[in-house]
């Protein structure tokens, strides 16, 4: 790739060029800035500066070298003179205007355009901004400004599918200009603030597509469309584009043994269990037309709720933010106006029922991704036909899926993202549907929950009975009915030597994680429970960041006693085999009422009494349990830590309460810290750390409380980002005091689940992480590519950002190589 | 004195950085007419570095001191002055060996200038420091047989008159060429430095 140096008076100017050019291009687009003098005060030019940015992105390729006024070009010609003979006839001087030209050299490089051609799209970069203004009659009103357009070819192998989809109407709606797709590969067209239009659009990978907008920011529009193509439309790099996966279409299947797609490995030996649904009837007369478009707004509306709502459930869960992701292009086509248009003129003109206008809306669509060429694409008919039986059945009610209540190889025709992400992977031992897609987003969550699962059987998987014993291979893609005994022992053998292998694979994540330079950074999980907790182990954590107590005083009548506590607690213990244990005290509020307690009704219950308060207001209850944590610590590694604290008057009452318990049975000293999740408890941070022996940031209730915004509400989510520079700078200074003292400072919360965070978080000085499970290999492997001193120069950095966009983008840039891919 | 030695050149530096501090002001103001109000600024700060570093580095020829100039300028002057100065005294700097006969020293004279010439792409008559470089340098070579201190005399002369004839002409080169008929009645504070340049190697061979 060409490398790209931009020459300006001003060191702003310059290096604020180049970072619009690596914006368009991509973090790693060879761009120097070479602006100004070593006296910042002083506009000016340096030849020499000019020299030694043009060695720094030199190439075989060429440097084309961008100037602003006067000097600027002299400067640059007499650096020529002290090139090499070698480099210098390599670079070029190029007379393009600076921002327009770098902007559109830039896009030259990464589409791996010659220096030449370079040199010619930034010389002709005024040309499209010449008819803009150009043709502008006089006074107003302005007339509308001509197209702005650009050529892109589509970077991903699977193109604009859901998520680059989603992601491309939000970054439309951030501008004021129309953005229009036309596929010049297909000759499809679809405005960018539609998603189904996206989806439909059939813009794979190669695809050229002309991306046209029209409006006063237009060419920003353009701009932000043109990052987002190079930044391979938010696809991991291995699904940039290559060959596509060749998909053998499913042969006919055979005597006992059905044959289908491979959607997720494994294997699964159990008996057949029917989980079915059919779509609700839709032949009711219509109402009022009025009433009948209210009832279907409302019914959108509720359902893209749920699926809101999902996705917040998802992310909580180890399946990690992949399967959020799958949820939020689901949002994007429920809040998609033209789907709803559509609908609602149905119900308008042809005095259709909300239900029926719904179906015959959506079954089109259906039919339109069914027809298409790309098999990724038709395979996202399964999600629209999900949407349609969830809107449907918040306009009829709908026959509910039975519950798994044992476990089961599940039958079904498809299964929808949803009901999967809902399956309990130890009763769901394996998926077999008639239809769908192995990369339908029912599949993806499926391979993510570890459910091995084959579809496209065909209908006779549902002709087979239900508690028929079955075989299912999620890698060959082979479904046994009524296995004889040979099959069951060749399978048996193969599903073990399969987990061993799967086992070896998680072996690196078993090792501790260094940074490459050496530094040793635990890494924990949260867990709620002992199954949760062996899980853990096997996935690499080194013990538990925090036990989630609640889970033994949820769903029951009575308080749990210490024995039953303890029991319970030890489970954990016993599951983690002498790895530490931070046992977190309860911490419920009145949004969960215990039953047993009577808590009084507030109207706020997120800034009332929960946590420790809660804890400290019913002495006897907080007692049973410190007295089972102070129990199992004579035993094993445990330690103690109080949710909620805000004053120093909190923690010496628990610690006091814990110290009687622990007196009471003769227990050892308990390492006792506190969560950091109340805004005053980081003001004060300096002074409990006299006192607790050690700090853990829980960074999801800090983040809400810190920015006053629920996760759970959509309208404000977004502020709840705790890569903001607010809690960074509420993480330093909590390590700080730490320090000060000697105490240790963990992390948890779902931040550290983030690979972003990660380099942030080891420089900021944090040496113990707590996360999901499932989320322990990656942040492990991230945590092996992160070089202490990189992240200690990163982490001041960010603290002086203004959002977390800005923290994010920097983090890209220092650390954009040597990250795990995001999905 | 019949030759320009490392001793000569020293002074005459520290000659010419003390005259365009005393008249940073006086070229900035021209510049503020024509141009953008930091020639004198520009100029003065180049040659305060120069005065640094030479007093950091004081040993070496006439060659290696003339290089030092030359890319003290370039890398401190910011404006276009810098290459461009930087260019006229990388040129002598390649074209002076040892102690400098007034032959020696039109030729590498000439070199300066031709470069300079070349780095702006500029003639003279274009209301630039070519205004009074190019006289200075033909008064030179029409003063090979005078005494060095007479010739540097001649040339300085020259070099002025050059400045003023710059009052009446058209810009079409550098800042002052997007005033176009403006420039016109300005004294060209690119010429005036030049001038100055001439002056202080006059004045220290006296």
């Amino acid at each position: 790739m060409i490398g790209l140096v931009i020459v300006s008076h001003s060191a702003k100017i310059a290096d604020g060029v180049a970072d619009l050019a690596r914006g368009m291009a991509g973090a790693d687009l060879p761009v120097a800035a070479a602006g100004g003098l070593d006296d910042p005060a002083i506009l000016g030019t340096d030849a020499m500066r000019v020299l030694s940015a043009i060695e720094a992105v030199y190439s075989a390729d060429g440097v084309l070298v961008l100037v602003d006024l006067g000097s600027a070009v002299l400067s640059a010609e007499t650096a020529l003179d002290f090139l090499s003979d070698e480099m210098r006839p390599r670079v070029l001087l190029c007379p393009a205007p600076l921002v327009e030209g770098a902007v559109a050299a830039a896009v030259a490089a990464r589409a791996g355009q010659s220096l030449e051609q370079a040199a010619a799209a930034a010389r002709d970069a005024l040309a499209s901004k010449g008819g803009l203004f150009a043709e502008s009659p006089a006074p107003p009103p302005p007339a509308a400004p001509a197209d702005h357009s650009i050529t892109i070819t589509v970077p991903n192998r699977l193109g604009l599918h859901a998520r680059p989809a989603a992601r491309l109407v939000e970054i439309a709606s951030r501008f004021h200009a129309d953005i229009h797709l036309r596929d010049l590969t297909n000759g499809r067209e679809a405005s960018a603030r539609s998603f189904n239009a996206l989806m439909l659009l059939g813009a794979v990978g190669g695809h050229a597509l002309d991306v046209s907008s029209s409006g006063a920011d237009a060419e920003g529009a353009l701009a932000a469309v043109q990052a987002f193509a190079a930044a391979n439309f938010g696809d991991p790099p291995d699904e940039s584009l290559s060959p596509p996966i060749t998909q053998p279409s499913a042969p006919a299947s055979v005597e006992g043994r059905l044959r289908g797609l491979a959607a997720s490995p494994g294997f699964a030996i159990g008996v057949a269990k029917h989980y079915g649904a059919a779509l609700p009837d839709v032949s009711a007369p219509a109402g009022d037309a009025q009433a009948e478009s209210a009832a279907l707004l409302a019914a959108v509306e509720r359902a893209s709720a749920n699926v809101e709502a999902q996705r917040a459930q998802t992310e909580r869960q180890p399946t990690g933010s992949s399967a959020a992701g799958i949820f939020a292009a689901h949002l994007a086509f429920l809040r998609d106006a033209n789907v709803r248009d559509a609908a609602l003129t149905l119900i308008d003109e042809q005095h259709l029922s909300a239900a029926a206008a719904w179906k015959a809306t959506t079954d089109r669509i259906i039919a339109q991704y069914q027809q298409m060429d790309d098999a990724y694409l038709r395979a996202r008919a399964a999600d629209v036909q999900a949407l349609q039986g969830q809107v449907l059945a918040e306009l009829l009610g709908a026959p509910a899926r039975p519950t798994l209540s044992e476990p089961g190889i599940l039958i079904a025709r498809d299964l929808t993202p949803a009901e999967v992400g809902a399956f309990d992977p130890a009763l769901a031992l394996g998926i077999a549907c008639a239809e769908g897609s192995p990369t339908a987003h029912a599949a993806i969550l499926a391979r993510m929950l570890g459910i091995p699962a084959v579809v496209g059987l065909g209908a006779d998987i549902l002709a087979v009975g239900d508690g028929a014993p079955l075989i299912l291979d999620g890698i060959a893609g082979e479904v046994l009915v009524n296995p004889d005994d040979a099959e069951r022992g060749a399978y048996a053998q193969k599903a073990d030597t399969y987990r061993r292998e799967a086992d070896s694979a998680l072996q690196a994540s078993a090792q501790p994680a260094h940074t490459s330079d050496g530094a040793r950074i635990e890494v924990y999980a949260n867990v709620a429970g002992a199954d949760d907790a062996a899980r853990a182990v096997t996935l690499g954590a080194e013990g538990v960041g925090v036990l989630r107590t609640e889970f033994i005083f949820m769903r029951r009548e009575t308080a749990p006693t210490a024995d039953q506590q303890y029991d319970a607690y030890r489970a954990v213990a016993v599951a983690l085999d002498g790895r530490p244990l931070v046992i977190r005290t309860l911490d419920v509020g009145g949004d969960k009422p215990l039953p047993y307690l009577g808590q009084p009704h507030e109207a706020n219950p997120f800034l009332g009494l929960r946590g420790v308060r809660l804890s400290l207001a019913y002495p006897d209850l907080f007692r049973a349990q410190l007295t089972a944590i102070a129990r199992l610590a004579a035993e094993f590694p445990v330690r103690a830590m109080f949710p909620m604290i805000a004053t120093l008057d909190e923690f010496r009452a628990a610690k006091a309460l814990l110290d009687a318990a622990r007196a009471e049975c003769d227990a050892p000293p308990i390492p006792t810290g506190m969560m950091v999740e109340v805004p005053a408890a980081v003001e004060s941070a300096a002074t409990f750390a006299r006192e607790v022996d050690f700090f853990s940031i829980g960074t999801n209730d800090l983040t809400q409380y810190v920015f006053a915004a629920e996760r759970g509400s959509p309208q404000v989510a977004a502020l709840s980002d705790a890569l903001h520079p607010a809690i960074l700078r509420m993480i330093a200074r909590v390590a700080d005091a730490g320090r000060a003292q000697g105490k240790p400072t963990a992390v948890c919360g779902e931040m550290v689940s983030d690979p972003a965070a990660i380099p942030l978080l080891v420089g900021l000085g944090v040496a113990e992480l707590s996360m999901s499970a499932a989320a322990i290999p990656q942040a492990k492997a991230v945590i092996r590519q992160v070089a202490r001193p990189d992240a200690e120069a990163l982490a001041p950095a960010a603290l002086a950002l203004e959002s977390a966009a800005e923290v994010r983008q920097l983090v890209r840039e220092r650390f954009g190589a040597g990250q795990a891919p995001m999905t | 004195m019949d030759a320009i030695t490392t001793e000569v050149v020293t002074r005459w530096l520290a000659a010419y950085a003390e005259i365009i501090a005393a008249n940073a002001a006086y070229l900035t103001d021209l510049d503020a007419a024509i141009g953008d109000a930091d020639h004198g600024a520009n100029m003065n700060r180049g040659m305060q570095a120069v005065i640094a570093k030479l007093g950091a580095a004081p040993s070496g020829d006439i060659a290696a001191i003339l290089k030092l100039v030359a890319m003290t300028l370039i890398s401190t002057v910011g404006g276009s002055a810098g290459p461009l100065y930087g260019t006229l005294f990388l040129q002598m700097s390649a074209n002076a060996k040892g102690d400098l006969s007034l032959a020696d020293w039109t030729a590498a004279f000439e070199a300066g200038v031709k470069g300079l010439q070349a780095r702006g792409k500029s003639a003279p008559g274009e209301k630039t420091m070519l205004d009074a470089l190019f006289p200075a340098l033909d008064a030179l070579k029409a003063s090979a047989d005078l005494p060095l201190h007479d010739a540097l005399l001649k040339s300085a002369d020259a070099a002025a008159a050059g400045r003023d004839a710059t009052i009446p002409m058209l810009a079409t080169k550098g800042r002052a060429s997007y005033l176009g008929e403006r420039s016109i009645g300005h004294q060209d504070p690119g010429a005036t430095s030049a001038a100055l340049l001439l002056q202080a190697l006059a004045d220290v061979t006296a």
